[in-house]
């Protein structure tokens, strides 16, 4: 060990810690291996710590401390310990060096051979020679490491010098206020009060903590340390509630700060006195709650502001369960005594006095100390619940109002025993107590009841509130029996069938599923058959569910789908529902709204279930799927008696295509690959199908023939559609190529004139394109099918075969783009080329559209194979095309084509594709601002709305262009419908809140002005979009 | 701030306020088949009410149209707005038909969301606008006039919370500011204090509609400010 080595680390250490503490570690492994002496090393730092000049004897300090902070903590005797740690107290003097030295203090402590004599040493050392009031924050914190390490290693040395430790302590903390060295404090603090004898010095301890009290901290915006208000609020809680000699100063204290006006500081006392009240416990507690009580309950029963009354209430919650800690029942003569019949003999007359004001509040109080232990609940119950349930006998002469006072106090003790005695719904429950209220279950039950029954149906708030009470009465654990619950679920049918208020029924409807998820032999037995019941049965005559006192079918339907919520009772739905398809679609109208609505239903609960887990897919996919399918099919091909036109009207075929399509997709690729053979079978190869019940399966195989030239029926190829597009890319298509059958496919869509059919078709080569095409196929079909479609487009004169040779290509076209496949860009070129055709210029704006469109079975829910940046590609491609074209154009025809095959693009594109472009585009939208096509000026007025927040500055620069014409698209006439104006006025609204109020402030008056004819729009809702729009630019200046 | 008037008034329970929605007819009236629809749940996945599955489709996702109308249907069918799939059909096709005129419900709706001055409660919470005391009349002018000329008196009747309240003149100002930003200007306001439930009701009712001292209050900017507070809750 040289002092060559030293000096090395003296210099190390100013310009590379990280080489200096290399070499603190290689002398400590030194030192560990023996080849250098602890006292050769100390030896020759010798002069360096006494240099008169600071930073050397700092860094010198520094090298000891890191070494000793490096040994193992077996490493020096006792001897050695005692010897640097006298020589390191001294140097505590040393004000300069203060964090230095207190690290190799730390480092000391944690040695495993310290003798208790050098802790008591370090210990008054500390407290005698430091002078906290001159360090700043951060040589404090070394400063209450070395507390924080003795009191954590050698605790009980130091409750030998009690005193000594106590007063020290005390001292060294006075005046801390960094918010990180408080967090040390509290918890020294708190050790302190917890273990240490205090009891002559409860009040200098409790006042070091207290004096903190409120905190106020507000952490800086980017603060180091991460502390924040909640960290020294709880610290300093605990501190405060960690001794139960604190009591006598704590409650009168904390109990002052409630008169504090500030509404933080009140919550923060709050729970610090029900923090002191749980630590300090029952014995203690036993002397103060006379003045807790007392100086809380103003705030309940005068409604204090925002949550205080139910913290409070929570509060008095704590207070009466440690009260009635351990007690089976109310003993004379205890403090739970004393306190209840203090807190009944002031609420109760209040609570029973329905024309008071605190009344309620009584009531909740009252309630809550209830809720806090079985003795308390008997007793408040037993004091207070006869005379309430006497003032609702609906014969007294309280008013309804009144009574809807004591009913929610009623409530309240029935929200008290749940919580309490436990609810049905909570899966184990350990109490075996029978709920307190049982003895008066009978009257409450009658009470609400009647509550719910006789009173008028004007009066929405009181039955709601009755309604509620009997069905939180049934979720009771063991409360209501079986028969008094379904006299509940009556009540709730009644009113969901009849009900006209839609507060009500929404709220009868919902407890209706927290009823059947505890007991779904209610939903079965009782309400399935009511709600059934109510639907018209054609069978007698009854189509359109004449008797006025009905509620539509529509609405009763998704009554039925709100209950669905399992599995097991959507199964017995189904069933029942698919039973009177038949006789419902014989009587059914011409539009099969009875057919469709009943399809719709189970449509509705699939697509709400359709990401639960829970819900066995592969079971309803194998039952409903073939069922629907059969049933679709062989009523188009009139097979069976049953064959009525609403089952497969368009709109009844779309909805089983759709409930097909969510099944399919939603089972795994193994349960679809025989699916797809079947479905094949079905669609493709005319053969027999395990899809079709097999009383049909021959005969469709021998008539059904949907891809054949003019076959009938029409319009079931959706069917097809929908099923292909829910398999899996993994699965293969049992066709001989995806290739030869896509191409296959383009003939016979061609010639199909069924418009219904032809978008299946269309579809359908999209997905098979999309889906199941390798890289090669993809090439090769541009260059063989696509090609000659062009062709079409350039050399033919039949204007319907380039019609529809358009439509064929804006559909292949669309897989490639969704792929990012830029093969295709040279033909989507020649489409955008087409925009100036005086001909073909109309269709080709709608085939732009039609490339980047959302379609809802050409999507990724499908297994579509989607690009991240497909969208953002097309459209860069496009953008500059449409707008040089639109600039070079002179004519108005192609102009307006540009403007809207731009339109119709950007309704799909989302706001952050647009943005960067906008600036080349702008002129563009605001000029189709002015055309008379609605659909365009919507497009524009929504990209304009859509882009406001983030492009507020570019549309500063255009305001005076935007706003006349957004005020022109407000007023009614063919070309403004009801929702541009509505659109526009927005867009205006949107204004005011992302430009800022100067540059807007010329137009304000004029817009207000011209927003006036507005105001009688003959549609209420553009009125309403023009008041608030209105509203906005009057409180611009307010 | 100072000590509120009236501390503790009585609310009304959101759900017993009077909404446009409790109109609405549920039931399906007696047996016509042309009654629309009610709303329900069924609506988000496929809404009845669809008048042709085909037209939208065409004009969504299709551009050829085999049959005939080619010719004359060329540019008007541009695409539908909706995307295929939020299905939910704009309510434009039933463009020019009714008109809806402006009711007392819509009267009310346009107040009753205005704040109270000393409580964070509206006007219809607090029960001092009530929808039977708003009353509409349309002067019987000339039909050939056209709708946009007759005069339409609007009559609102406030109950101050409490007899001696002296917000009362604060709140009708508010109610008629509210109403003469919403309303057409062919609308004539008048508000009064509903008979008997203020103590100096004709003075209040002197100053509610004398357009001299309303003007007059409309400039002043401090009361400006409060009434802009009442008024930043509307919806």
């Amino acid at each position: 060990m040289s002092k060559q080595v030293i000096d090395q680390y003296l210099v190390l250490l100013e310009g590379s810690p990280d080489d200096s503490d290399q070499l603190a570690q290689q002398i400590s492994n030194d030192i560990q291996s023996g080849s250098v002496r602890l006292v050769d090393f100390v030896q020759n730092l010798g002069q360096y710590l006494t240099d008169e000049d600071v930073g050397i004897r700092r860094k010198s300090l520094s090298c000891i401390s890191t070494v000793l902070t490096k040994l193992p903590a077996a490493q020096l005797n006792s001897r050695q310990i005692t010897m640097l740690s006298t020589f390191l107290n001294e140097k505590l003097d040393d004000e300069e060096c203060l964090t230095e030295a207190s690290a190799g203090l730390i480092a000391l402590i944690t040695m495993e051979s310290i003798s208790a004599s050098s802790v008591k040493d370090i210990a008054s050392a500390v407290f005698t020679k430091i002078d906290m009031k001159k360090h700043p924050q951060g040589v404090r914190y070394s400063v209450y490491q070395i507390m924080d390490k003795l009191i954590q290693k050698h605790l009980s040395t130091l409750k030998s010098i009690n005193e000594t430790t106590i007063n020290g302590l005390l001292q060294l903390i006075s005046g801390e206020k960094d918010p990180r060295n408080l967090i040390v404090v509290f918890s020294l603090l708190k050790i302190i009060a917890q273990e240490f004898e205090i009891h002559d010095f409860a009040e200098p301890l409790f006042d070091a903590s207290f004096c903190y009290f409120p905190i106020s901290f507000r952490p800086p915006p980017d603060d180091p340390y991460g502390i924040t208000a909640d960290d020294l609020k709880h610290k300093l809680r605990d501190a405060i509630s960690a001794s139960t000699l604190f009591a006598p100063f704590t409650f009168s204290s904390l109990v002052e700060k409630l008169n504090s006006s500030s509404v933080g500081v009140k919550k923060d006392t709050i729970l610090s006195i029900s923090a002191c009240i749980e630590s300090y416990g029952t014995v203690v507690v036993g002397n103060y709650w006379e003045k807790i009580f007392n100086s809380l309950k103003f705030e309940v029963l005068h409604e204090g502001e925002e949550d205080i009354p139910d913290m409070i209430c929570n509060l008095l919650k704590v207070l009466t369960r440690v009260l009635a800690f351990g007690q089976l029942r109310v003993i004379d003569d205890s403090p739970l005594e004393a306190f209840l019949k203090v807190v009944t003999a002031e609420c109760k007359p209040l609570m029973i006095n329905l024309e008071s004001r605190q009344c309620k509040p009584a009531g909740r109080i009252l309630s809550s100390i209830a809720e806090a232990s079985y003795v308390s609940f008997d007793a408040v119950a037993e004091d207070v619940i006869p005379p309430v349930l006497k003032l609702v006998d609906f014969t007294s002469s309280a008013t309804l109002a009144q009574q809807k006072i004591a009913l929610e106090s009623l409530m309240a003790f029935v929200e008290a025993s749940g919580n309490l005695y436990g609810w049905k719904m909570e899966a184990v429950r350990t109490s075996k107590r029978e709920n307190g209220l049982l003895p008066y279950k009978d009257t409450l039950f009658e009470i609400f009841c009647k509550g719910f029954v006789s009173v008028p149906a004007e009066e929405v708030s009181f039955k709601l509130l009755a309604l509620q009470g009997v069905v939180r009465m049934s979720l009771l654990h063991t409360f209501l029996d079986e028969s008094e619950m379904g006299l509940v679920v009556q009540y709730l049918d009644e009113t969901v069938l009849v009900e006209q208020n839609e507060t009500l029924c929404s709220a009868a409807l919902s407890s209706l599923q927290a009823l059947g998820r505890v007991k779904a032999d209610l939903i079965l037995n009782i309400a399935f058959p009511a709600f059934l019941s109510q639907l018209p049965d054609p069978e007698l005559g009854d189509v359109t569910g004449a008797q006025t006192s009905k509620k539509h079918f529509r609405v009763i339907l998704s009554a039925l789908a709100d209950l669905c919520f399992s599995k097991g009772i959507f199964d017995i739905l189904t069933v029942r529902l698919l039973n009177r398809l038949p006789s419902a679609a014989k009587f059914d109208d011409k539009s099969a709204t009875y057919t469709q609505s009943i399809l719709a239903t189970i449509l509705l609960v699939l697509q709400r279930n359709a990401g639960d887990s829970d819900w066995d897919k592969i079971f309803f996919f194998e039952s409903l799927v073939p069922k629907l399918t059969s049933i679709t099919i062989t009523a188009a091909l009139e097979l069976s008696s049953q064959s009525y036109p609403a089952i497969y009207a368009p709109a009844s075929v779309r909805i089983v295509a759709k409930i097909v399509n969510l099944l399919v997709r939603s089972v795994p690729a193994d349960s679809q690959v025989d699916f797809a053979i079947q479905l094949f079978k079905l669609f493709y190869l005319s053969e027999e199908s395990t899809l079709i019940s097999e009383l049909y399966r021959s005969q469709v195989a021998t008539v059904f023939k949907p891809l054949a030239a003019a076959s009938s029926p029409e319009g079931l190829l959706e069917l097809f559609t929908a099923a292909v597009a829910g398999l899996h890319c993994e699965v293969k298509l049992p066709v001989s190529s995806a290739f030869q059958f896509a191409s296959d496919l383009i003939p016979v869509t061609l010639a199909n004139e069924n418009s219904r059919d032809r978008l299946a078709l269309l579809r359908l080569i999209t997905l098979v394109v999309n889906k199941w095409f390798s890289k090669n196929d993809e090439t090769k079909y541009l260059e063989t099918i696509v090609d000659g479609l062009r062709q079409n487009l350039t050399n033919s004169n039949d204007i319907e075969l380039c019609i529809g040779s358009l439509e064929q290509l804006s559909w292949i076209l669309k897989a490639y783009v969704l792929k990012s496949n830029r093969q295709a860009f040279e033909s989507i070129e020649q489409i955008l080329g087409l925009l100036r055709d005086p001909d073909m210029g109309a269709y080709a704006s709608k085939s732009c559209g039609i490339m980047i469109s959302d379609d809802e079975i050409v999507d990724k829910s499908n297994f579509v194979v989607s690009r991240l940046l497909s969208k953002q590609s097309y459209f860069s491609f496009v953008i500059q095309k449409l707008v040089d074209g639109f600039n070079s154009s002179v004519d108005t025809v192609p102009k307006k084509n540009y403007l809207v095959a731009l339109s119709t693009i950007l309704q799909y594109m989302p706001g952050k594709i647009v943005l960067p472009q906008l600036s080349t585009f702008l002129p563009l939208l605001l000029q189709s601002l002015s055309l008379d096509d609605a659909q365009v000026k919507l497009a524009s007025i929504d990209t304009i709305s859509a882009t406001m927040s983030d492009a507020s500055s570019l549309m500063s620069e255009h305001l005076s262009t935007v706003i006349p014409r957004l005020l022109m698209a407000t007023t009614p006439k063919p070309s403004n419908p009801a929702g541009v104006r509505v659109a526009a006025l927005n867009a205006l609204g949107i204004f005011t809140k992302t430009i800022s109020a100067d540059t807007l402030r010329p137009y304000r008056a004029d817009i207000i002005r011209k927003l006036a004819p507005v105001l009688d729009d003959p549609k209420r809702e553009v009125r309403k979009a023009g008041v608030d729009c209105r509203q906005a630019y009057y409180a611009m200046d307010e | 701030m100072s000590e509120p008037i009236n501390a503790n008034p009585k609310i009304l329970s959101l759900e017993d306020l009077p909404t446009r929605d409790a109109e609405r007819e549920i039931t399906s009236s007696a047996g016509s088949k042309s009654s629309i629809l009610p709303s329900s749940a069924l609506d988000s996945v496929f809404p009845a009410s669809r008048s042709s599955l085909d037209e939208v489709y065409n004009t969504l996702f299709m551009i050829a149209s085999k049959k005939d109308e080619t010719e004359d249907a060329e540019m008007k069918e541009a695409p539908e707005l909706s995307s295929g799939e939020s299905d939910s059909g704009s309510s434009d096709d039933d463009e020019g038909e009714d008109e809806e005129p402006i009711d007392e419900q819509e009267i009310y709706d346009l107040i009753a969301t205005i704040s109270d001055p000393e409580h964070p409660l509206t006007l219809g919470q607090l029960a001092v606008v009530n929808k039977p005391d708003i009353s509409i009349t349309h002067s019987s002018s000339p039909a050939s006039r056209g709708r946009r000329q007759i005069i339409t008196r609007v009559n609102v009747d406030i109950t101050p919370t409490i007899t001696h309240c002296s917000l009362a003149t604060l709140i009708g100002l508010g109610i008629r500011v509210r109403l003469e930003r919403c309303l057409p200007p062919r609308y004539r306001v008048e508000i009064n204090v509903k008979k008997g439930t203020h103590q100096s009701e004709s003075q209040v009712n002197r100053q509610l509609n004398d357009k001299e001292r309303v003007a007059a209050a409309c400039e002043n900017q401090q009361l400006l400010g409060v009434l802009s507070g009442m008024l930043a809750t509307c919806k």
